[in-house]
């Protein structure tokens, strides 16, 4: 069996002492899209951060790419993306700017930054600065930065916020692509069930810290045809235990 | 190193610290002028002999520059340092697959090196300015020798070190509380202390003595800083 390109087990982690993360197991298989749902404070964005080293584990482990979080952290950044929280940005400069100069960290100067201003919607943008850009414009922009390096791994924290229906689908289209034609493993959160299940070839549900559900979209449409969505409130509300 | 300074300047706009330094220039000459034209205005002030010579007129405006261009330095460093790791900017800055270390010791240099080369810069500027009118149309009763104008250099890059140390001062007690104004108020502080000191004592190896100091102590804030980074959970 394939090591899975993303992998926590146990992991836990307090703030204040009271647990946010709590013996947390979840495994993203290599060139799929999981989806991870929960309710605002069920500790997506905490997970996430944990998975890229931002925060340290209390207990517990956390991989990617078979490389420990904590102590292989530069190597990990290298090989993803990310999209976390609001995306910040170098307000002065263009969006082609911007890319360069994460292209620069990233040791990647020659790539052009054009065909993945392209592939989000923004080639027409030009020299204008990312200050005037509209909320839908830095989502896209920061789902650009987030792959430009064309990382193995992609971990994106509510990547459709501030889209509009037309721009959701575009997006939707791009994690298709990039998962089936170039590879990527995709982990992405949301709490709109909807676009969840759309994106993702496997859902997860966290509740209170812990995963609570973990099913192939499929199989969750299979069993649940017609109310797939008080099926995945429910776990999200905590009501459906491991499965 | 090289690299990640030139990213560092191509990301921060710095053309308002240019046009500060500009600006101290300007201050500079205007006030170097300024205390060398007092015993002129009232001879028969006994307090007015001091500004009659090129010793105390060139360590007071160096003095006077330290504690501006100290106060650029920690400007910098609370926007570069304090609130680029204090908001969410600090999520950009920890995803470069860069170790934390090296970019954080990359802005420190940048916060240290700007006010003490434009210091070093602007004071041989307007140093070279004040002494090349002097030996036109003096306006000082001392005799301008070239030991003077050595000492003037020596005092003027003790005191662009000074500068750059106490900015780095300033931040380490801004980044411990997370605050920008905390930040200047320190430099603000910091500076007031040690022209009292100076001009207290007025005695001149006292520069050295406090640089010296403020590079013990900068050295250990930098160190305190890089581990509060590489510690730093967001």
């Amino acid at each position: 069996m394939k090591e899975p390109a993303i992998f926590t087990d146990r992991l836990t982690k307090s703030f204040s002492g009271k647990e946010v993360i709590r013996q947390c197991r979840i495994s993203v298989e290599r060139g799929t899209i999981y989806g991870l749902l929960g309710k605002n404070g069920a500790g997506k964005t905490t997970l996430f951060k944990l998975l890229l080293g931002f925060l340290k584990p209390a207990s517990g482990t956390v991989s990617i790419l078979g490389m420990d979080s904590v102590k292989n952290n530069t190597a990990i950044l290298r090989h993803t993306g990310n999209l976390i929280e609001t995306p910040m940005f170098y307000e002065h400069l263009s969006a082609a700017e911007n890319l360069r100069l994460h292209l620069a960290y990233m040791n990647l100067e020659e790539t052009d930054t054009e065909p993945v201003l392209q592939r989000v919607g923004l080639s027409c943008t030009g020299t204008r600065p990312v200050r005037e850009f509209s909320l839908g414009m830095r989502q896209r922009l920061a789902i650009a930065r987030s792959i430009i390096h064309m990382p193995e791994v992609l971990i994106l924290d509510e990547p459709v916020n501030g889209l509009d229906p037309a721009g959701m689908r575009e997006m939707r289209a791009l994690f298709r692509q990039l998962s089936e034609q170039d590879g990527m493993t995709i982990l992405l959160s949301s709490h709109l069930l909807q676009e969840i299940g759309r994106t993702a070839d496997r859902i997860g549900v966290i509740a209170g810290g812990k995963i609570v559900l973990e099913k192939d979209t499929g199989e969750i449409c299979r069993s649940h045809p017609e109310d797939m969505e008080d099926y995945l409130i429910a776990a999200m509300e905590g009501g459906i235990t491991f499965e | 190193m090289n690299k990640y300074l030139a990213l560092e300047l191509r990301r921060n706009r710095l053309h308002p610290y240019h046009t500060a330094v500009l600006l101290c220039i300007a201050a500079m000459l205007a006030f170097q002028y300024f205390m060398a034209v007092i015993p002129l205005l009232d001879p028969a002030d006994p307090d007015a002999g001091m500004f009659s010579t090129y010793e105390f007129l060139i360590d007071l405006n160096h003095l006077l520059s330290m504690a501006c261009f100290s106060i650029l330095g920690a400007v910098m460093g609370a926007r570069f340092i304090v609130e680029e790791y204090s908001g969410k900017r600090a999520i950009l800055l920890f995803s470069y697959p860069v170790p934390r270390k090296t970019i954080l010791c990359t802005k420190l240099w940048l916060v240290f090196l700007y006010p003490a080369i434009s210091m070093l810069l602007c004071g041989i500027a307007a140093d070279g300015i004040f002494f090349l009118t002097e030996s036109i149309f003096p306006l000082c009763s001392d005799v301008l020798t070239p030991g003077t104008v050595l000492w003037s250099l020596f005092s003027l890059l003790g005191h662009s070190m000074l500068a750059g140390m106490l900015g780095l001062l300033a931040l380490w007690i801004g980044f411990r509380r997370k605050s920008i104004s905390v930040t200047i108020v320190a430099a603000v502080i910091l500076a007031s202390l040690v022209c009292q000191i100076s001009s207290a004592v007025f005695f001149r190896p006292v520069l050295f003595i406090l640089a010296g100091a403020a590079f013990l102590c900068g050295t250990a804030a930098v160190k305190d800083m890089i581990c509060q980074v590489e510690n730093m959970e967001i």
